[in-house]
């Protein structure tokens, strides 16, 4: 098992599994997929995929210009799948866990003060 | 809709160092732009500036920083030998207990920020408590000294003798809350949960504080500190191959990686159980029933083998290098290292113990593994070459002026050998896994 992904780590690597993808367009679909929009900032953006690259899970691939603005193209690599699929399948075990306790009958503790007959 | 001010974004980039922006500053421009304009938003918002400054600060931590720190603390670790064995007073004491040990902490911390175990706002906090816990185990260190000065003098303790529990205790605090932060970072990149982490990082340095403070009072083992912080940096800090990070479409890799080898496991493996022997009975032999040696002769006789037990590391060291270099530049060294460790070992068991003898045959048996340091160094791909030949050369002087350390690598060594040859069982189990894993795909 490898050190946890965080948060934003996470979501750019989903973003990157249905295929390569710019900074902008990672961004957002970090903001929709999160439900927190605005929370990511373009350059947390920048230094999460800079991490990510230095532990092999995502590289370059490509750069261009549109509409007079530079774009850089990220996609994920064999190294990435597998290590969000761990992920994936250590926040399952983890949430199965928790449903199974939340599911189980225990009475609620008692709440005030005792009395001593 | 509002469009974005370009010039207001451009500027954040100023905090990013120069060849980042070369490479990264459009991208990222452009990014800011269109999620700017997406957003209506014409300047940016506070929150967009504090993490550019956060961020931009981060990513001047990197890895020419890191080398530079810990050349730093090398340069100041070696100055200050001289300056305490000249009897500078407490002053003579900064270089060595102050400036070197806080350019190995921040060191340690780019390190840390460049292989992406902490993050940029770990690594700058990590670097803010750099500079309290050194400089008040400094003043620690001085008002040691000067309470010493004045109790040989025989007169009354000044307030900043007096103060020494004080910054001490101060010092302690800060550098618990750097073992929090950095420690803590590295127990975290062990899968160790970031609260546990944090607690076991700072509870670590809590322990281990009192023990280095006094352990790096002398200024040889601080040098020889530094100088393995410097060693450690650049290994650590090596850019890899693009072979593990190919994307998912790619042909064959580049380069392909080392492959593993169970004769630099057997050879590691054995100067690992052969330089654990050598330590035991350096440490017991004297006890040990049927040896007629006092405690003397034992350690003698144990740091003797245990020098001859670190000839198979020295072998693992050139197998390990074969597949990277020619044969000259694979064996020569680890040649060198074994003619040092010869040199020590026959003074050891010709020299009778006469102290100034052994200071210069050691200096001696230094010339050689110096000279090893110096050629590993400057062979490798790790920077461009005028800086590889500066730091090589400075790493080869300081263990030639560190040379009567050399009597201490037997207890060392063991260690180095153990570590390698755990990596390689690893990676020996590693390969035998990718090994069979068709076979059983195909099974299947």
């Amino acid at each position: 098992m490898s050190a946890p992904l965080g948060t934003t780590a996470f979501w750019i690597l989903t973003s990157l599994t249905e295929g390569r993808r710019h900074g902008y367009a990672i961004l957002r679909h970090v903001d929709e997929a999160s439900g927190d929009p605005g929370s990511l900032k373009t350059t947390t953006l920048y230094a999460t995929i800079e991490r990510l690259q230095t532990r092999g899970l995502v590289v370059d691939d490509g750069d261009e210009i549109v509409d007079g603005r530079a774009r850089r193209y990220y996609a994920l690599t064999d190294t990435g799948r597998t290590r969000l699929e761990e992920e994936l399948a250590d926040l399952e075990n983890r949430a199965s866990a928790a449903r199974r306790a939340l599911a189980s009958p225990h009475p609620a503790p008692a709440v005030g003060v005792a009395t001593f007959a | 809709m509002t469009a974005p001010d370009e010039r207001a974004f451009r500027v954040l980039l100023r905090w990013y160092p120069r060849r980042w922006r070369e490479r990264n500053g459009e991208v990222v421009l452009g990014t800011m732009l269109d999620h700017a304009e997406a957003r209506g938003q014409r300047i940016p918002d506070a929150s967009m500036r504090r993490a550019a400054v956060v961020q931009g600060l981060g990513a001047r931590l990197d890895r020419r920083a890191a080398i530079v720190a810990a050349s730093l603390a090398v340069a100041f670790g070696l100055a200050g030998i001289p300056l305490v064995f000249a009897g500078a007073g407490p002053i003579g004491l900064i270089p060595g207990f102050g400036a070197a040990p806080l350019f190995m902490l921040l060191a340690i911390v780019t390190t840390l920020r460049t292989r992406g175990i902490l993050s940029a706002p770990e690594a700058l906090a990590a670097f803010a408590l750099a500079v309290p816990a050194a400089v008040l185990s400094t003043l620690a260190a001085l008002s040691w000294s000067v309470g010493f000065d004045e109790g040989d003098a025989g007169i009354t303790r000044s307030w900043f003798a007096q103060a020494f529990v004080w910054f001490f205790t101060a010092a302690w605090l800060a550098a618990t809350a750097w073992g929090a932060v950095v420690l803590g970072g590295i127990l975290r990149a062990l899968t160790v949960p970031t609260g546990w982490a944090r607690l076991g990082g700072g509870g670590c340095t809590i322990i281990a504080y009192p023990l280095l403070a006094f352990t790096l009072l002398s200024p040889t083992t601080g040098a020889l500190v530094a100088v393995a912080t410097l060693g450690g940096v650049i290994l650590l800090t090596r850019r890899k191959s693009t072979a593990a990070g190919a994307p998912r479409s790619a042909g064959p890799a580049a380069r392909m990686p080392r492959p593993a080898r169970p004769s630099v496991l057997a050879c590691a493996a054995a100067s690992t159980v052969a330089g654990v022997g050598a330590i035991v009975f350096a440490l017991t032999g004297s006890g040990w029933s049927g040896v007629t040696l006092d405690s003397t002769e034992a350690m003698r006789a144990g740091i003797v083998a245990g020098f001859l037990a670190a000839l198979p590391y020295c072998a693992a060291i050139g197998l390990l290098r074969s597949h990277d270099y020619r044969t000259i530049d694979t064996w020569g060294p680890p040649t060198l290292i074994a003619i040092a460790l010869l040199i020590a070992a026959t003074e050891n068991v010709i020299g009778g113990g006469d102290g100034n003898r052994i200071v210069w045959a050691l200096t001696i048996a230094a010339l050689p593994l110096g000279g090893a340091v110096t050629w590993i160094l400057a062979v490798g791909r790790w920077a461009s070459r005028v800086v590889r030949t500066t730091i090589a050369a400075l790493c080869g002087a300081s263990v030639v002026i560190l040379g009567t350390s050399i009597q201490m690598l037997p207890f060392v060594l063991p260690i180095a050998a153990l570590v390698l040859a755990i990596g390689e069982a690893r990676r020996l189990t590693a390969h035998r896994g990718r090994r069979t894993q068709p076979s059983r795909t195909a099974a299947a």
